[in-house]
């Protein structure tokens, strides 16, 4: 994933304050590299993990969203699918994608050897673009310190696995 | 009716196209101009005024050249076909303009942002005044039927079906059901369509920003359609009920009155709420991103036309003046159009066979 794409899916999926109501909005950027389907994937997860869209939570039709964000239909029911395969997402006909109550699964040490190198990688791009360590740093900190708060609020027993991951 | 009184029914449209087409250019998303995609600050700049100032000095000489076809027409024809000619001189002529003021803006195009977003909410379909309130202009059309059933032995046995600009009938039937209640299966058929026009908007439009000052925007418009079917429903009653009121055959002026006041005040709200709307949009910091209209110019044939099969959207914002427009690469749009045409060809069709 490159540092843009990355960066994007962060920015695009602030919890944005509008004039009357705070409300989840998806952002993606169709001129970017990084296929629509996936950045709808990845806008959604941050979403879901974040916990901004709860279990029991109805998202859009597909057909709503394909129209909002001027993307094919299948575009955005392959993001569905792919959240639905991971199990965050259960698809009924004719009620559209309703968010589910989903346990964590335990992480391999190959999936958290690739979440390392993709770190590195993103890391080494960000300063390959002049991005200043300081800045990143801070960033890395604070996104730390939300993943720690979340460990912390939904713990179970894997709180210490995404510490030593840090420490790591 | 008088004869200046005609005139001026017959010469307010026009003068309405006018105020339109001169305010138009400004009613847009801020990132388009004459259907162009340009940087936002492009409508203020040196270049953006000198655009708009050429086109309004030509749409002043077009107007003060169909004002005058207008004169011409009243001094020598008193057909009703004739009046028609400046109208159709004033539209080809202003689209020529559109044409040629786009060309000149072409120059300063940029690419549309790719940038887009969506609300995760799902979107509401209730119509302003929910089921009952959409129900209220059918059920008046209906109330009417039933009290002109009731009424049956006191229709006359002529009774008039359409009127002429001077409001004096020109078209009468024999007293039958198809006579008495043609006017109000016209008026459910138009309530229907506007229905449908409604619900599109509420369900199927694009929101190009994900605000709730958009989505309010839309539901304004619904508002004002929404008034538009009762005012309908209202007026076709009263013609319905002409012949029983014992006031001659002739329509009342208040029913005048309602014809030529009514669309401009609509006009008039749509215009006022969807600015208000527009410009609290572009004050949230969201618009530095500038979303655009979340399509391409390339889509858009002659910038008035739009046409991309791959685009979801069936209906979608015009880019120059305010409203709706259709994505012409859909079946749907075609239907949708279709069904929109239904209502004036039963009218013609009905009155033919009936004359």
């Amino acid at each position: 994933m490159g540092l843009e794409s990355s960066v994007n899916t962060f920015v695009h999926c602030t919890y944005t304050i509008d004039n009357v109501a705070a409300v989840p909005i998806l952002r993606i950027d169709l001129s970017s590299p990084e296929p629509a389907y996936r950045q709808i994937a990845n806008g959604l997860r941050a979403f879901l993990v974040g916990g901004r869209v709860a279990p029991g939570d109805r998202l859009p039709p597909v057909r709503q969203l394909a129209v909002d964000l001027a993307v094919h239909h299948n575009t955005v029911a392959e993001a569905y699918r792919q959240l639905a395969q991971e199990g965050w997402l259960e698809l009924v006909r004719g009620r559209g994608a309703v968010v589910l109550e989903r346990r964590r699964p335990a992480a391999s040490e190959s999936s958290r050897r690739e979440v390392l190198q993709r770190l590195g990688e993103l890391l080494a791009a960000a300063e390959g673009e002049g991005v200043e360590p300081i800045w990143l740093a801070e960033r890395l900190e604070e996104l730390a310190s939300e993943v720690r708060s979340r460990a912390g609020t939904n713990d179970d027993g894997q709180g210490m696995a995404a510490k030593a991951l840090e420490a790591e | 009716m008088s004869m200046n009184l005609q005139s001026l029914y017959l010469v307010l449209p026009l003068l309405l196209c006018v105020a339109v087409f001169w305010w138009a250019p400004l009613w847009s998303r801020r990132g388009l101009f004459f259907s162009v995609t340009v940087p936002g600050s492009f409508r203020d700049s040196p270049e953006g005024r000198a655009v708009l100032s050429r086109y309004r000095r030509g749409l002043l000489v077009l107007s003060l050249l169909a004002l005058g076809a207008f004169v011409g027409v009243m001094a020598t024809s008193t057909s009703l076909w004739a009046w028609q000619v400046p109208y159709l001189f004033y539209l080809v002529g202003a689209c020529v303009l559109f044409s040629r003021i786009r060309g000149e803006v072409m120059p300063f195009q940029v690419a549309p942002s790719g940038r887009r977003e969506a609300s995760l909410v799902p979107r509401s379909a209730s119509l302003p005044g929910g089921w009952l309130g959409q129900l209220g202009p059918l059920l008046v059309l209906a109330a009417g039927a039933v009290a002109l059933a009731r009424r049956w032995a006191d229709i006359p046995n002529r009774v008039p079906i359409h009127w002429g600009l001077n409001g004096q009938p020109d078209a009468w039937a024999e007293r039958s059901a198809a006579s008495v209640f043609s006017l109000l299966c016209f008026g459910a058929v138009l309530c229907l369509v506007l229905w449908m026009t409604n619900l599109t908007i509420i369900k199927s439009v694009r929101r190009v920003s994900a605000s709730a000052a958009e989505e309010e925007r839309h539901r304004s418009t619904s508002l004002a359609i929404t008034t538009s079917s009762y005012t309908l429903a209202i007026v076709f009653v009263a013609l319905s009920f002409l012949p029983l009121l014992g006031q001659g055959e002739a329509l009342p002026m208040a029913i005048w009155f309602i014809v030529l006041a009514f669309p401009i005040l609509c006009l008039a709200l749509v215009i006022f709420l969807h600015q208000r709307k527009l410009r609290a949009l572009e004050a949230l910091p969201e618009a530095a991103q500038h979303l655009g209209d979340g399509t391409e110019d390339r889509h858009w044939k002659a910038g008035l036309f739009y046409y991309n099969p791959e685009d979801p959207a069936v209906v979608i914002e015009k880019r120059f003046g305010i409203g709706y427009t259709l994505n012409f690469a859909k079946g749907k749009a075609w239907m949708f159009l279709g069904a929109t045409l239904i209502a004036p060809v039963t009218i013609v069709l009905l009155l033919l066979l009936l004359k």
